[in-house]
């Protein structure tokens, strides 16, 4: 707790004790902080960076068409729940969303697909946390190339997800 | 936390697979934008840079 401050755990923030202004995290989904913003996708909001959108949105294809669209969606339901955007996760099919919640056990999922999202769960609460036999697993999946894939998707839905949700807007 | 280098190639000696792949992708272009253009200062990226691989312990 903040010196001086009280705790709102209801909140979420830390208020001054004087009566002043809550702190806000985040704005609520739809409510994104860029007022220049056209509306509040994250289309329009990289479209205020165009060049950049294209070399960003260029990159990504490619790294997800390095891994394929189904492992790809299990793992942007999966980073959305960690990460609670929950307008994707509810905009998703609600089967993937199946699995991606309980993928340590359901039988739809393929030895590549549970190891590949123990690994992004693990990327995203805690990437100290991973250790040599999950990177040995899935260098017997995947070989070199693909685990550097696999870690690179990990890492753009760890970092884009958090961006589009700092920024409130929807998307992936 | 990895224990020893985690990519090797068949001889078993650690290879850097990460440039390998960024190598085939249209990562340098974004890479080489981020850096080169752009708004934002070139010391702010830098510090920017250096915190996040400061609390991600990044050898980088």
């Amino acid at each position: 707790m903040c010196a001086g401050h009280v705790w709102t755990p209801a909140r979420r923030s830390c208020s001054p004790a004087d009566g002043g202004r809550p702190i806000r995290y985040a704005p609520a989904m739809g409510e994104t902080w860029i007022n220049a913003a056209a509306d509040s996708s994250a289309e329009s909001l990289l479209a205020l960076r165009p060049d950049l959108a294209g070399h960003l949105e260029a990159f990504d294809s490619h790294a997800a068409a390095s891994i394929g669209p189904r492992l790809r969606t299990l793992l942007e339901i999966r980073a959305a729940q960690l990460l609670r955007n929950e307008g994707y996760v509810a905009s998703a099919d609600p089967e993937l969303v199946d699995q991606a919640t309980n993928w340590y056990s359901h039988a739809a999922l393929s030895d590549v697909e549970r190891t590949s999202i123990e690994v992004c769960e693990a990327f995203l609460i805690d990437h100290h946390s991973i250790t040599d036999d999950q990177i040995l697993r899935l260098q017997h999946l995947l070989g070199e190339q693909g685990t550097v894939a696999l870690l690179m998707n990990i890492a753009m839905l760890d970092g884009f997800t958090k961006f589009r949700r700092v920024f409130a807007v929807e998307g992936i | 936390m990895s224990t020893s280098p985690r990519l090797r190639d068949a001889e078993g000696k650690p290879i850097n697979a990460v440039a390998e792949y960024f190598s085939s992708t249209p990562y340098g272009d974004l890479y080489g934008h981020f850096w080169s253009h752009g708004l934002v200062e070139q010391s702010i990226k830098e510090v920017a840079r250096l915190r996040n691989a400061t609390i991600t312990d990044c050898g980088l």
